[in-house]
């Protein structure tokens, strides 16, 4: 083309190009919507992902203002498509409820898929805090814990004008509502599980169901005595003022010391606390630190020692007493605090396989890993049971006069578990395929689900598998199954060995 | 001394008057447990000053002297309430009440006003976390209550008293793109705002807000100090507090004025603080910041005293309020006239309460040598940086007398007084309203003022009159001469 072109040249030529790719890619196109009503979702993320052995990358992108979406010159083969945006629950298409797994979009050449992807929001709470005369307190906050044992905290809220309350963002399921401890003109109150309890034995349970608001979730708080924590802080190396926290389950609270150290905690409800305090050395520059764990069932007054927080020294051997290198390991890190885990992370740590951690509690665990797991820990703090090492281990990190040492014993051969789903005698391509270690004696599980997805050929593999019983299952129906869904779905139970290969072929598992 | 309070009490109680009465909700009609109830004498009508709490079913009781009294209610959360008032914002009228006698009353409560509506996107899709601010409509606006919209883009905004008010939503980085701060309904410029109405017991609602996209900037840095800090990003939709050490990031902002500024203890500091102020423009990411808090100068604080010298400090009092480009952080008072006190860098008010035959006849500061305009009596702005400032006082402070008189005879009896310092120039109120009540006979008194320029009223009709109350009461500036004892009788004005 030798003459210069007009802007709608340029469009019949790139629709050209286009035309001559679309001979052989196919498109994937939509929308994103607001479940309850319709309503286009602008800037949701949508991502294309590929089954495992079809062509192509995973791609993302975010829907326009209007909600819409385009994924074009895919190739040929599987896809899961999911979408997301903030203060919704996220889908995948294809999902028959919002707790089961999406199936895989099948692209030949040139097709054109077009899908709608519906968002619901999370479920939410609410209720009101109410006095005496049902008269609603204001300024009250509330906790909300699910239900689990023991309860671990998840949300919270504080009560408008006229003591009404509203939990949102929160999963389906079962929770426990608790209002905080207040001191006002009309007197001290305890926190209090909804309805009128002060222990979770008698609390009552609310329900959160996506798109939906639990109503009447009413607490009526019980009276009673708060507590004074005060004390001081003990800085060797200069007088600095040092920052106190306070951590129980329903958050923590901070005051800074004058250069005294001396500091208070006023209404502070009876419970299970954790003291942390942070000071400086002025000379070197460096931190100085303290972790207490403390029971209030009475006014308290305590000695906080700062001291040097060290880094922690951690070493890797093999079940020979070899040092491993652990650069090849994925060594993931979480906070255990009194409301409960805290955001995972990757421990990263320096040339001398140290890490510098904060005061408190925290667990650590290997990473899927294709050569090892985890056999055996040890670590500073009150006496890990001794179980398999290959979930979640905990430690105390506590300023002192020496390094915290943690040492992970892992063995050279771990096991792998592998097989094809076949779903009424062919192949089912993206499947989910849900593996738990569980101890058969107690019907429990005993660490975290695995989980991985066939690919084209039906086909899944899970390695790094310490030894141990097992249950697998392959199924659309569940997003993250818990024990009895494994139960239900008939899981086939397996026995692993130390470093061999098992094999187990599923039939892929469909609630009729 | 707590045994013969009982004593006292039941010898009061042998002729005694009881007044006892209830108070509810006047929204629900629910008892309110735990409010405070004052019964408070009139002067010169015998008794004096009883105070309360209801019970559970909320009901008070009182043993008193036979008088004429003003009967107050108050609870967190509530509008006060005064018993006899026309409207919410008016005063309180006496109760007799006489000996031998009881006397059943009743005090409803209300609850303040609120706003709600919701923060949507270009779909009238909710936009959740997002924060929404009420700016009460006066010069200058200033917030008054703050919110955070549900997953559903639902905000509800509460504590208000009645008035005009303007809402606007705060900057939002959330899926990608930036909201920029936009007052209700989507508009840019605050002269184009949408006016909500509050009034007491209602939501005022549907106050739906669509802000705009636009480019928001980063503000982090390092803060080099020897202990942790607590830094606070101040700008004119609020705040930001983070608390470090270290580097440090605030949410990202809308281009705009900032202040930052924080402090931490450090005794190796004549005040006790160490201290960083600074004032930031925002046009472009601002992630260099480097913090180096120093030793907060005190703020020197002299006071010279026209023909005596001040030998007892009782009876004085400062009062000073920080303000940065979000408004008043916290009021503080110190009693007596200290030499200096710790204020951090930035923007105060300060008030200077004296002892009654004293008054403020002058402010200045080290930074600006001449005396400023002002007469000193009220709230004196200036910049806390260090510099000294200085009050002028004289010992012989003005006082007004008078009597007030209404239509039908004994009615001016515990009259509210309101006294403002006026600026007949800026036609505005200088300082705080200076407020008394007229006694059984109708005379009130006001002491330790200062010479200038004044305005005066005596009403039921307001409980704290603002500056437009008093202007559409009709009332006239008047002048205090210094050294003087000046009489002014009064009319008791009725709203008509």
């Amino acid at each position: 083309m030798t003459r210069a072109m007009h802007p709608r040249d340029v469009n019949s030529s790139l629709a050209l190009v286009l035309l001559a790719f679309a001979a052989h890619a196919a498109t994937i196109h939509g929308q994103v919507v607001e479940t309850q009503s319709g309503k286009p979702l602008a800037r949701a993320l949508v991502v294309v992902q590929p089954v495992t052995g079809s062509k192509g990358a995973t791609a993302s992108l975010r829907t326009n203002p209007n909600g819409l979406f385009e994924f074009a010159n895919l190739p040929a083969g599987s896809y899961i498509v999911s979408a997301a945006k903030t203060g919704f629950y996220p889908m995948e298409y294809g999902q028959k409820r919002w707790n089961t797994a999406g199936t895989p979009v099948v692209l030949a050449d040139s097709d054109d898929f077009s899908m709608r992807l519906a968002l619901p929001h999370f479920g939410a709470i609410t209720g009101r805090v109410l006095d005496v005369n049902d008269v609603g307190i204001p300024n009250c906050t509330v906790w909300v814990y699910r239900n689990s044992e023991p309860p671990e905290v998840v949300e919270k809220a504080v009560t408008d004008d006229r003591g009404i309350y509203r939990l949102w963002g929160l999963l389906p399921g079962a929770y426990l509502v608790r209002s905080a401890q207040f001191e006002d003109d009309t007197g001290i109150f305890l926190p209090t599980f909804a309805r009128q309890s002060l222990i979770v034995r008698d609390a009552s349970t609310s329900d959160a169901v996506l798109d939906q608001d639990w109503l009447g979730a009413d607490v009526r708080p019980i009276s009673g005595r708060l507590f004074t924590v005060s004390g001081r802080v003990w800085n060797p190396a200069a007088q600095h003022a040092s920052v106190v926290t306070l951590v129980s389950d329903m958050g923590s609270q901070q005051v800074t010391t004058g250069v005294d150290g001396r500091f208070t905690f006023e209404h502070i409800a009876p419970g299970a606390y954790e003291l942390y305090a942070q000071g400086s050395d002025s000379r070197s520059r460096s931190l100085l630190m303290a972790y207490m764990p403390l029971e209030i069932d009475q006014d308290r007054a305590v000695t906080v020692d700062l001291a040097p927080l060290f880094s922690v020294q951690f070493s890797f051997l093999d079940t020979s007493g070899k040092p491993v290198d652990p650069t090849g390991l994925t060594l993931l890190l979480r906070r255990k605090e009194l409301s409960g885990a805290g955001k995972q992370q990757y421990l990263a740590l320096d040339d001398g396989n140290r890490a510098r951690l904060d005061p408190g509690r925290w667990e650590l665990a290997l990473g899927p890993s294709a050569s090892w797991y985890a056999a055996r820990f040890t670590g500073p703090g009150p006496r890990t049971p001794t179980g398999p090492a290959a979930g979640w281990n905990e430690f105390v990190v506590a300023p002192g006069n020496s390094p915290p040492a943690v040492e992970f014993v892992l063995s050279p051969a771990p096991a792998t578990l592998r097989g094809i789903v076949t779903a009424a005698g062919a192949a089912s391509a993206g499947a989910p395929v849900y593996l738990e270690a569980f101890d058969p004696s107690s019907g429990r599980r005993v660490r975290d689900l695995r989980t991985a997805r066939t690919d084209v050929h039906g086909q899944y593999l899970f390695a790094g598998l310490p030894p141990g019983a097992y249950r697998v299952v392959a199924s659309f129906e569940f997003q993250t199954p818990d024990s009895a869904a494994f139960t239900r779905a008939q899981a086939r139970e397996i026995r692993i060995d130390e470093g061999r290969q098992a094999d187990a072929d599923l039939e892929l598992w469909t609630i009729e | 001394m707590s045994t013969w309070i009982p004593a006292l009490l039941a010898a009061a109680s042998l002729d005694a008057a009881v007044i006892r009465g209830t108070v509810v909700s006047q929204e629900s009609g629910q008892p309110l447990s735990q409010a405070s109830v004052t019964l408070k004498a009139i002067a010169g009508s015998g008794g004096g000053t009883l105070t309360g709490k209801t019970n559970s079913f909320g009901i008070f009781e009182f043993r008193a002297a036979g008088g004429a009294y003003l009967l107050t209610a108050t609870r967190q959360h509530y509008v006060p309430a005064y018993y006899g008032q026309k409207r919410w914002n008016s005063a309180g009228t006496p109760i007799v009440i006489e000996e031998e006698k009881a006397t059943a009353v009743s005090i409803r409560m209300h609850r303040y006003g609120a706003i709600t509506g919701r923060v949507l996107d270009e779909n009238d899709v909710g936009i959740l976390a997002h924060d929404v601010i009420a700016y009460r409509i006066e010069q200058p606006t200033q917030i008054v209550a703050q919110a955070t919209t549900d997953d559903y883009g639902r905000y509800r905004l509460y504590g208000l008293t009645p008035g005009a008010y303007f809402v606007r939503s705060a900057a939002k980085r959330v899926d990608g793109v930036g909201y920029i701060p936009t007052w209700a309904p989507g508009v840019q410029e605050v002269s184009q705002a949408r006016r909500v109405d509050v009034d007491i017991d209602l939501d005022s609602t549907g106050i739906d807000l669509r802000p705009a996209q636009g480019r928001l900037f980063e503000v982090s840095g390092e803060v080099k100090s020897d202990g942790p800090i607590q830094l606070t990003l101040a700008g004119e939709t609020g705040r930001q507090i983070i608390s470090g050490f270290g580097p440090f990031q605030f949410n990202p902002v809308a281009p705009g004025r900032y202040e930052l500024y924080g402090s931490a203890p450090n005794g190796d500091c004549r005040s006790g603080l160490v201290a960083v102020y600074l004032t930031l423009p925002v046009e472009h990411d601002r992630g260099d910041l480097v913090i180096s808090p120093t030793c907060l100068p005190p703020t020197s604080i002299s006071y010279s005293v026209e023909g005596a010298r001040i030998t007892d400090s009782t009876g004085f009092a400062l009062q000073t309020r920080h303000k940065d480009l979000a408004g008043i952080l916290d009021t503080k008072s110190y009693p007596g006239l200290p030499g200096s006190l710790p204020l951090m860098l930035g923007q105060w008010d300060i008030l200077l309460q004296t002892a009654s035959s004293y008054c403020v006849t002058g402010f200045y500061t080290d930074s600006f040598r001449v005396r400023s305009g002002g007469r000193g009596d009220g709230w004196n702005d200036f910049v806390a940086d260090g510099r000294g400032i200085h009050f002028v006082l004289s010992g012989n402070a003005v006082s007004l007398r008078g009597m007030v008189t209404a239509a039908a005879p004994d009615t001016a009896m515990g009259a509210p007084v309101y006294l403002e310092g006026y600026d007949p120039g800026a036609k505005a109120r200088i300082g705080e309203l200076h407020t008394t009540t007229a006694d059984a006979h109708g005379v009130y008194r006001f002491d330790g003022l200062s010479p200038g320029w004044y305005r005066i009223l005596a009403t039921f009709e307001y409980s704290a009159p603002d500056q437009a109350a008093m202007d559409s009461s009709g009332v006239t500036p008047f002048s205090l001469a210094r050294q003087s004892s000046d009489t002014k009788d009064l009319d008791l004005f009725v709203l008509k």
